[in-house]
């Protein structure tokens, strides 16, 4: 195509030359590939060649089949083949993370073919995360230091209390039976505030997490679930009880919480399934309940779900939740392990 | 009775003081001294004869089950009596593991309370019922057994549904139209199929379900 000269006029004079045209298009920013209407490559640029990492240069790959040329991202090669077989016009696919970056593509079919445009958004997927994981950064501390103030002001107060009243216990008893039920009744009471701070503050900063890692926070929130609610709760991991990132097991813990509270208190499940299964570079989590379900798109920014979403794009993850009313609902979650917005301090 | 001479080791005055109170009024306790810090415990291990320390688990910036571990190092025959807010088994198999006879949860009766202080004093074991019972969990629930290899991970009847359908040669929108899950779902079942059998592909997956009797043949 080189050397062909074409112009471009209007009304002015004005014109310019293809190799002027070429060179505007292979330093802008963006890639761009220009596809004859059967896929073949009729032009393309050096952003391009790089974004997709293809090992061929330019010159090379005039004329050959798209397909041929690219084997991923797999979701674009979809989007092109769909495109090429008329199921579709136009295809936009945002931030799919691919060689390390954040990139959106976007088709068009136009008349000599399909234009196909590609926009490095690295930079501003890396800033929404910051600002995500600042401001779940944040809550966590503010979390912290609620609990923290528990822990150092009402919690021993109650232990302390209860203690007192322990002491109080012998001498009451023996002096008349109506007290002694009074004394207890009392007792109980306390018991119960000292129970439910405890678990306010084991919600707030949950404790076997900083200190024995994720899977044993789960199997401790599973226990606790199981033996409090009416519902019953496989929990199922593989891989070695490794630490992970901390980031990371705060927010896998949160989603779970979030999650199972949805199932708590919309659902009426009888059975709940919480997978969490460690794949060579990323995290499964599988969520399954058995409960009344729901149509998504009836809720899609409701129960809580766009906390959990929040959760998981902080950590540079995918959320999947499916769901039929009648038909229970199961949520899938991909976290990758070293991702670049998984900000740690 | 022979006197019982008591450390209590908490990062809360108030707490150790209403404790000490408590204890006080036994005749065979003494409680000889409250720390709330390492310094002051060794302070107080060093200066009087102790029989058993009161371990609180978790103080402030001080973990309790290190500091059992220095104590233990420094005197041998010393009776640690962990008491804690925790019940989590976590917590309980550690500080076991530290060297503590006992453990017992703050919300613990005053009976309860001496009861452990005695049979610790005495070198002899004591869980109170909460705590044994989270113990016999952690000993026999099947959940917690650590799964090192992914191939004794327990798969569940939705993935036994999926491996079935994926065998009877069903496709990926097949399965998800019959289950009524999202073509992702299904495939995010297969994968972890393939992680938690060990195998590589379909193939493998086929092989499992007709090895383990999945299939009507």
């Amino acid at each position: 195509m080189k050397g062909v000269v074409f112009i471009m006029q209007k009304k002015s004079n004005f014109y310019i030359s293809s190799d002027f045209l070429f060179a505007i298009l292979d330093n802008t920013p963006f890639g761009i590939i220009a596809l004859t209407p059967k896929g073949n490559i009729r032009w393309l640029n050096f952003q391009a060649i790089d974004f997709l990492g293809i090992k061929s240069d330019q010159k090379e790959l005039l004329n050959k089949s798209i397909l041929d040329a690219i084997a991923e991202p797999l979701e674009l090669r979809q989007h092109i083949k769909n495109t090429l077989l008329k199921k579709r016009k136009i295809f936009d696919l945002e931030g799919n993370y691919f060689n390390n970056r954040y990139l959106t593509f976007r088709g068009r079919i136009i008349d000599e073919g399909i234009f196909i445009t590609i926009a490095d958004i690295t930079n501003i997927k890396i800033s929404e995360f910051l600002a995500l994981n600042s401001m779940l950064e944040g809550q966590e501390m503010e979390r912290k230091r609620l609990a923290r103030e528990i822990h150092d002001g009402i919690g021993p107060l109650l232990s302390t209390l209860k203690i007192k009243l322990a002491n109080l216990e012998g001498d009451i008893g023996e002096k008349s039976e109506e007290i002694k039920v009074k004394f207890v009744n009392s007792y109980d009471l306390i018991d119960e505030a000292a129970d439910d701070l405890r678990s306010i503050s084991h919600n707030l900063l949950p404790k076997v997490l900083l200190d024995f890692g994720l899977i044993e926070a789960l199997e401790a929130l599973s226990d606790k679930i199981q033996t409090t609610k009416n519902v019953e709760i496989t929990f199922i991991y593989t891989g070695t009880l490794q630490r992970f990132d901390q980031v990371l097991e705060l927010g896998i813990y949160r989603v779970c919480q979030e999650l199972i509270n949805n199932t708590l208190k919309h659902a009426k499940a009888q059975k709940i399934t919480l997978q969490l299964i460690k794949l060579e570079d990323m995290l499964h989590l599988i969520y399954e309940d058995d409960g009344l379900g729901f149509d998504p798109s009836d809720y899609p920014l409701g129960l809580g779900i766009m906390n959990i979403e929040n959760r998981v794009n902080a950590l540079g993850g995918d959320v999947n939740i499916d769901s039929l009313p009648g038909k229970g609902m199961t949520t899938t979650i991909e976290v990758p392990f070293n991702h670049q917005g998984n900000v740690t301090n | 009775m022979s006197q019982i001479n008591i450390a209590i080791a908490d990062d809360h005055k108030i707490f150790r003081e209403g404790l000490s109170e408590l204890l006080s009024k036994e005749s065979d306790l003494n409680v000889l001294g409250g720390a709330g810090t390492r310094s002051e415990l060794l302070e107080i291990l060093n200066k009087y004869k102790i029989n058993i320390v009161i371990m609180d688990i978790d103080m402030g910036d001080l973990n309790g089950i290190d500091l059992t571990v220095d104590i233990l190092n420094k005197y041998p025959d010393l009776n640690v009596l962990a008491l804690s807010m925790h019940g989590d088994k976590n917590y309980i198999v550690k500080m076991l593991e530290a060297g503590a006879k006992g453990y017992i949860l703050k919300n613990a009766g005053k009976d309860e309370m001496l009861n452990a202080i005695h049979t610790v004093a005495n070198g002899n074991t004591y869980l109170s019922n909460q705590v044994s019972s989270k113990l016999l969990e952690h000993i026999t629930n099947p959940a917690s057994v650590k799964n090192k290899h992914p191939e004794n991970t327990p798969i569940t009847d939705r993935e036994i549904e999926v491996l079935i359908l994926i065998s009877e040669e069903y496709s990926n929108s097949e399965i998800a139209e019959k289950l009524f899950i999202s073509v992702r779902t299904v495939d995010t079942h297969r994968r972890n199929l393939l992680e938690k059998l060990g195998v590589k592909n379909t193939a493998g997956l086929v092989k499992y379900a007709i090895h383990n009797g999945f299939l009507d043949t």
